[in-house]
């Protein structure tokens, strides 16, 4: 028989209680003395807080947050498939990369400020046939492209400055996992769509469709050509 | 579709908020991540990742010097190790709506029991059972809100939470009866 009749404020005070207990049992400063952070860990740390913010950059952050939350509410259809992934860490060039089942961490850093200079747009010059531009935005620290096709296809081009930050990618379920695909500083994943990052000197650019592979690519690296 | 999102300290408040956390709980997040990896490295990760992950719920911790946000920082710390820890061992991402055991208990008052006692019995429940107690009754997290702390459903939430109090239940039930021979 199943019990589920709890006196909730009485679970609620013995809950409190038992927090308070908790807490109190967890060790002190001083029992905590001989805990020590190696050299590397603490620059991980530096990396994370180093946050020498510009106002530009905030107001990078939070324009981009509002376009991001834009696509996001378009799009989070997601399906909950669970698909095991290998965990694991790297250092790298400008950023690193933590990828655990759920997600993938880039931790960006900016080696110079980059805000005083003028925002130099890159061309892609390969669009497949059939795909017209329907949005545009440019502003001083981020330009955004939309492209669509008669028949339901997409491709969003987003390109921005690089600044001290965070971008979490959830690629929880993703197949076709890789890095590297066009140059060090950069991944690849299909998940409901396939979806391409990469940072290159002082820009990330990050292109998501509903593309194969192989046409995502020829866009990304048309670009550098 | 597009599926990122972008967090980053952006205000010198966040930084120094979390610049205070790093300095205040740095070494209990370790202490905590050891007692679950017993790896210096992997407790070092471990801590890195948790801080990635407050990241994100800066802007609901308050006040960094109090009972509530410490528990909070070890929730996060101890579920991020457990994750490792399970991956470490080769094991099935430990998918707690299959692998809890039904767990059975006559019904039982209640309070007739002296809330220390029941406090005492939630000490001794599984980790999982005891955090997400905590953070519905003291934190007073939703369970949309705790699902995404654990990366499962806010149904889940609410069947990992009705286990609990059967848990607890079943304990209560026990250690009554020791108590009255």
């Amino acid at each position: 028989m199943h019990y589920n009749c709890v006196n909730e404020d009485k679970l609620k005070a013995a809950l409190m209680l038992y927090h308070e207990k908790w807490i109190d049992s967890m060790p002190d400063k001083d029992e905590l003395n001989d805990i020590t952070f190696s050299d590397e860990f603490h620059n991980k740390m530096k990396n994370l807080m180093d946050c020498n913010k510009t106002k530009q950059s905030v107001i990078f952050t939070v324009a981009f947050r509002k376009v991001v939350a834009l696509v996001l509410a378009a799009v989070l259809s997601v399906g909950s498939a669970v698909f095991g992934v290998t965990a694991l860490r790297e250092t790298f060039l400008g950023f690193f990369t933590s990828r655990s089942d759920k997600e993938t961490v880039i931790v960006l850093n900016s080696s110079s400020d980059s805000s005083e200079s003028v925002f130099k747009e890159t061309v892609f010059p390969y669009i497949p046939q059939g795909y017209a531009r329907t949005y545009y935005e440019k502003r001083t620290e981020f330009v955004r492209s939309e492209y669509k096709d008669n028949k339901g296809g997409y491709v969003y081009i987003f390109q921005s400055r690089v600044y001290q930050g965070t971008i979490y990618f959830d690629t929880e379920g993703a197949t076709d996992f890789e890095k590297n695909i066009i140059g060090e500083n950069s991944l690849y994943y299909e998940k409901n769509g396939t979806h391409i990052f990469w940072q290159e000197e002082d820009y990330y650019y990050m292109i998501d469709s509903n593309l194969p592979k192989d046409e995502i690519f020829k866009i990304a690296v048309s670009s550098q050509k | 579709m597009l599926l990122f999102y972008l967090s980053a300290l952006d205000t010198q408040e966040e930084r120094s908020k979390f610049e205070e956390i790093y300095t205040k709980y740095g070494k209990l997040m370790k202490y905590a991540a050891y007692n679950i990896l017993r790896d210096d490295s992997l407790a070092e990760d471990a801590v890195h990742n948790a801080f990635l992950k407050l990241i994100k719920y800066l802007d609901r911790i308050d006040d960094v010097d109090c009972h509530k946000t410490k528990s909070f920082i070890v929730i996060i710390t101890e579920s991020v190790s457990k994750d490792m820890y399970a991956k470490r061992k080769r094991e099935v991402a430990v998918n707690i709506e299959d692998s809890e055991q039904e767990i059975f208990a006559e019904p039982i008052d209640f309070d007739s029991f002296d809330t220390n006692f029941i406090a005492d019995s939630i000490g001794r429940l599984p980790g999982i059972y005891k955090d997400v107690l905590v953070l519905r009754y003291v934190h007073q997290y939703k369970d949309s809100e705790i699902g995404e702390l654990f990366g499962i459903s806010a149904a889940a939430v609410r069947k990992r939470i009705q286990r609990a109090k059967e848990k607890l239940a079943s304990i209560l039930k026990a250690e009554g009866e020791l108590d009255a021979l």
